[in-house]
């Protein structure tokens, strides 16, 4: 059962990192914000695992990317909020940049035909 | 903060999730579910709680930190739950690790001390060929004419008496040139240290500067005792400085002068000759290099001057010029071969002993657990089965035996306070004063962390590694036979135990031996009459006596005891037997057979004066004993015993008459001595020595500033022992009284040993110990894995007795083995140790069977404890557990 977790973070590791910076790039927001956030913004089409997203929260917490800090909500409940470090700002361009060589070039895999006419 | 660090961080987690889970539930509730409906699908939608903690605990870098502390709590509970084996281990660890520590913190304490000078890169040590020391004459003229040094000190040490009448005390102080504390650059810690001024050889500079260390034990480390005056050797001094704590001169090791006084003030001052022979090698020479010179340049200037004094006085002990010419510059730190070869010999020994120990604990403790694994295989079969990596298990067992380790540790550290404090009180009566600076210090303790947490390991790696090789499916379903494999793979136990064995039936045999030897002493005859005798030893060249006064001396001694009431003879000698640690040897010739660089037999002698035969009570076989009329001037008498005489004539009565020569140095043609008298033979180094040629000269004819009186009494010799020290103090109060009567000399002899019998002894039984601990897991290991075959045999009509005697043979047969080996190197050990075997045979047959035979029952004892628990094995129940 552990391994089939571990398996699933390993598979999403770099894509939630991105999408988890992405999110906190718009301010400060605690764990369940953000997988609601991602999920709303991504018109429900990606589910957050919760059993990927906390230990990446707090992998990323560790590698310094963001920081955490307890707040009370607007419900007057403590919560526990996540914010975009300097660093996090950083590797969040790297980040994305990569990503889009990445998708660039799957998608000259995908349809060559047309590279070809454009060429 | 809260301990350990990660917890507060699980609270955190815990609170994240549950708020986490309150804010789906409000979302849900409020797109309109019910209560119940929103919990349960936001936890089904969270997903397992537990789950998701433990991935996101991994993230957080504690992980190993965590496990461990794991292990550590289970561990500690498992141990609790076994007390008896508990306790056992960390005694037997605690024994080893104690041990250890105190030999650590020994060599610690004598070897990894730094002197203490101020320069030590431009401090050389000057020694002669093979260590010699200098000739006094020789270092001024060194001094003189070597420019590479900017001081050359000398120093040399010995015994003064410090104080007056009752209150003597011997202490050891090193008499030091004007610019020996200038040179070494350390000032007082208290007061001052003396200069140059003290080498005027006036007389104006009676002053002393003390260690620190006598400083404390002395005057209590009283400050006022700087600008008092003390009495040495009959002379008032007034104590100017305190040195620093750890300052010994420029001794490397263990030795450490109590005071330093100034070698050319003449109220110390040595022999009349001492300035001037140059054939006595007496000072030591130390210097210190001029700015900019190197060692290299130093010695080729010491080469040139030593060279060209050894051709200036060409007259000089051919031996001594040979030294001279060889003399070199060392490190300051730098020891005499000898020196070196003695202590290392010394520490390493006791490293090694101490390494063995600790081996065999190790051993001992890792072959408890391998009994023990046996019975928590079920356990770890179980953990395997659920899951559990064998990487994890192992490190499970292992930090298990960490914790045995650092517990053993603990207590072993106790051991070695204990130890060190003991051996600290412990100040050998030695001439040369030994500090012993044993400590447990911070390195010593670090030391000990160090060997608890490698012996940790070292027996817990073993046992981790056998518990978690197992065969799974038989050992779930209770069959352990199956799941244990061969148990050829114990063949190595077998053979540690076996080695156990035998080393503690060495250990007890050595003991044994001396026992039995120490229960001889007072049936053997010395040789002469050790009842109602006193000896009373008197240095006069520590009280700086001279030839003439000591002669003079040594005469008023005498007639001044001899009418004495009470006393029936007395006499001098400058050893007593059986109690001087020094010797004198001379080789010797006699007439006929005497030609210059013949090879010539050594023989050990003494010096005695009139009546010293009759004194002791040694029987005369031929001639006469020495008289008043054998003094300067007359023929050279001497005295020899029975067996020197048959060696070099036919009898007793035919040596009467007869010359000899002593041939003291390089053969060169020394006056003939004449046989006056042949006396019984009679023990002198030792009861145990076989008997030997032996032969005496005049103390008239020869003069010693140590010589012994010897006293027959009466009555009892205690009761005048008081009236025999005052008559001596009363001749010269600064002389070190010390008045002991033949019986006490006689125990104090066998003080090494006794404690060296008690030390084996104390060895030889924790050794056994161990090994029957050893013997004991084996068998019951054995019986633990034997259960359904014992079972069988029961039901196939073995009786209990039967069962008893299969289990009893094997570990009967271990110790067998162990006894056969251990008893042959016994025999061929104990030969070495015949030297100090009194009345006993190396090969005792007392000690070679009854030792054995003790061994062996008490391992069959240890056999017969898991062998009893087999042969009530039920047969039913055991088989059914098949």
């Amino acid at each position: 059962m552990k391994a089939r977790y571990q398996n699933r973070i390993e598979l999403l590791q770099g894509t939630l990192d991105m999408l988890i910076l992405q999110t906190l790039q718009w301010g400060p927001q605690h764990g369940y914000g953000i997988s609601q956030a991602i999920r709303t913004s991504s018109n429900e089409t990606l589910q957050v695992d919760t059993g990927s997203l906390y230990p990446a929260l707090h992998r990323l917490e560790r590698q310094k990317w963001i920081s955490s800090e307890w707040k009370v909500s607007e419900n007057n409940q403590r919560v526990k909020a996540y914010r975009l470090t300097a660093a996090g700002k950083k590797h969040l361009a790297a980040e994305r940049s990569r990503w889009e060589r990445l998708t660039e070039a799957v998608e000259g895999v995908l349809n060559p035909a047309r590279k070809e006419s454009e060429a | 903060m809260k301990f350990p660090p990660w917890r507060r961080r699980e609270e955190e987690l815990e609170e994240e999730i549950q708020s986490h889970l309150r804010m789906a539930i409000r979302d849900r509730m409020q797109r309109g579910e019910s209560a119940e409906e929103a919990e349960s699908a936001a936890r089904r939608e969270f997903g397992n709680v537990g789950l998701i903690k433990e991935t996101t605990r991994a993230m957080w870098g504690f992980g190993a930190l965590e496990i461990f502390w794991q292990d550590l709590r289970y561990g500690a509970r498992m141990l609790l739950k076994q007390p008896g084996f508990t306790l056992m281990a960390i005694l037997t660890l605690s024994l080893g690790i104690g041990a250890n520590t105190t030999i650590f913190s020994f060599v610690n304490g004598v070897l990894l001390r730094p002197q203490v000078v101020a320069e030590p890169k431009q401090l050389l040590r000057l020694f002669e060929r093979q260590g010699n020391f200098f000739s006094f004459p020789n270092y001024r003229d060194l001094a003189e004419e070597t420019q590479s040094f900017a001081m050359l000190a000398a120093h040399c040490s010995g015994n003064l008496n410090l104080g007056q009448g009752d209150s003597i005390e011997r202490v050891y102080g090193e008499f030091v040139t004007g610019n020996f504390f200038p040179a070494l650059g350390i000032p007082a810690a208290l007061g001052r240290a003396f200069g140059t001024e003290t080498d005027d050889g006036s007389g104006a500079h009676p002053v002393v500067v003390m260690s620190h260390g006598y400083w404390k034990r002395r005057f209590g480390a009283d400050a006022r005792i700087v600008g008092q005056s003390i009495t040495l050797n009959g002379h008032q001094f007034t104590v100017i400085g305190i040195m620093p704590e750890g300052f010994r001169g420029t001794w490397p090791v263990g030795v450490a002068p109590e005071l330093w006084a100034p070698l050319m003030q003449p109220q110390l001052r040595p022999g009349a000759d001492f300035f001037s022979d140059r054939n006595a090698e007496s000072v030591n020479v130390f210097g210190k290099l001029k700015p900019g010179a190197s060692p290299a340049q130093a010695q080729a200037e010491v080469s040139l001057v030593t060279k060209r004094l050894a051709e200036t006085y060409p007259a000089l002990d051919p031996d001594v010029n040979r030294n001279l010419e060889g003399s070199r510059v060392y490190p300051l730190d730098h020891l005499p071969d000898f020196a070196t070869r003695a202590i290392q010999v010394f520490l390493g020994l006791i490293t090694v002993i101490g390494g063995l120990v600790l081996l065999l604990v190790c051993v001992n403790v890792a072959n408890l657990l391998l009994s023990r694994a046996a019975l928590r295989q079920q356990e770890v079969a179980i953990r395997l089965a659920l899951g559990a990596s064998r990487r994890r298990l192992i490190r499970q067992l292992l930090t298990e035996s960490l914790l045995l380790a650092l517990a053993g540790g603990a207590a072993g550290c106790l051991l070695a306070f204990w130890l060190t404090s003991l051996l600290r009180s412990f100040r050998p009566h030695t001439d040369v004063s030994i500090e012993l600076n044993v400590a447990l210090d911070s390195r010593a303790l670090g030391f000990t962390l160090a060997v608890s947490v490698f012996s940790g390991v070292l027996f817990g790696l073993a046992p981790a590694w056998h518990a978690t090789k197992l065969n799974l499916v038989p050992m779930l379903k209770d069959d352990r036979r199956g799941a244990s494999g061969k148990t050829a793979r114990f063949s190595f136990r077998n053979l540690l135990v076996i080695a156990q064995v035998a080393a503690s039936l060495i250990l007890l045999i050595c003991a044994g031996l001396f026992t039995r030897s120490l229960q001889n002493v007072h049936n053997v005859d010395p040789g002469y009459e050790s009842d109602r005798m006193l000896t009373v030893p008197l240095d006069l060249g520590a009280a700086r006596y001279d030839k003439t006064r000591g002669r003079l001396f040594y005469q008023q001694l005498l007639d001044r005891f001899e009418h004495a009431p009470g006393v029936q003879r007395v006499s001098l000698a400058e050893f007593t037997p059986l109690k001087s640690e020094m010797v004198r040897a001379s080789r010797v010739a006699v007439e006929g057979n005497d030609a210059q660089g013949g090879d010539y037999p050594s023989f050990i002698f003494n010096t005695v004066g009139p009546h010293y035969f009759e004194t002791m009570g040694i029987p005369l076989i031929a001639g006469r004993e020495f008289t008043s009329q054998d003094g300067e001037g007359a023929p050279l008498a001497v005295i020899v015993n029975e067996t020197m005489a048959r060696r070099f004539w036919p009898g007793a009565q035919s040596a009467l008459g007869r010359r000899l020569r002593l041939m003291e140095k390089e053969n060169d043609l020394s006056p003939y001595y004449e046989v006056v008298g042949v006396v019984k033979d009679s023990k002198y180094r030792s009861l145990g020595e076989e008997t030997r040629p032996y032969f005496y000269v005049s103390a008239q004819q020869n003069y010693r500033r140590q010589m012994a009186l010897h006293l027959r009494t009466v009555g009892e010799p205690s009761l005048l022992r008081s009236a025999v020290r005052d008559g001596v103090l009363a001749m010269d109060k600064s002389l070190l009284v010390d008045v002991a009567t033949m019986r006490e000399n006689l125990t104090a002899a066998f003080f090494l040993p006794r404690v060296a019998a008690t030390v084996l002894v104390i060895v030889g039984l924790f050794g056994l110990s161990l090994a029957v601990v050893g013997i004991y897991g084996i068998v019951s290991y054995a019986v633990s894995q034997r259960t359904g075959e014992i079972g069988l045999r029961m039901a196939l009509g073995a009786e209990s007795r039967d069962i008893l005697r299969l289990i009893i043979r094997q570990g009967l047969k271990l110790t067998l083995i162990g006894v056969g080996v251990g008893a042959t190197l016994a025999l061929a050990l104990s030969r070495l140790l015949s030297r100090m075997l009194i009345g006993v045979s190396a090969a005792d047959p007392v000690t070679f069977l009854t030792i054995p035979l003790l061994l062996t029952a008490v391992a069959v004892f240890a056999c017969w404890i898991p062998a009893r628990r087999a042969a009530k094995v039920d047969p039913m129940i055991a088989l059914r557990c098949e």
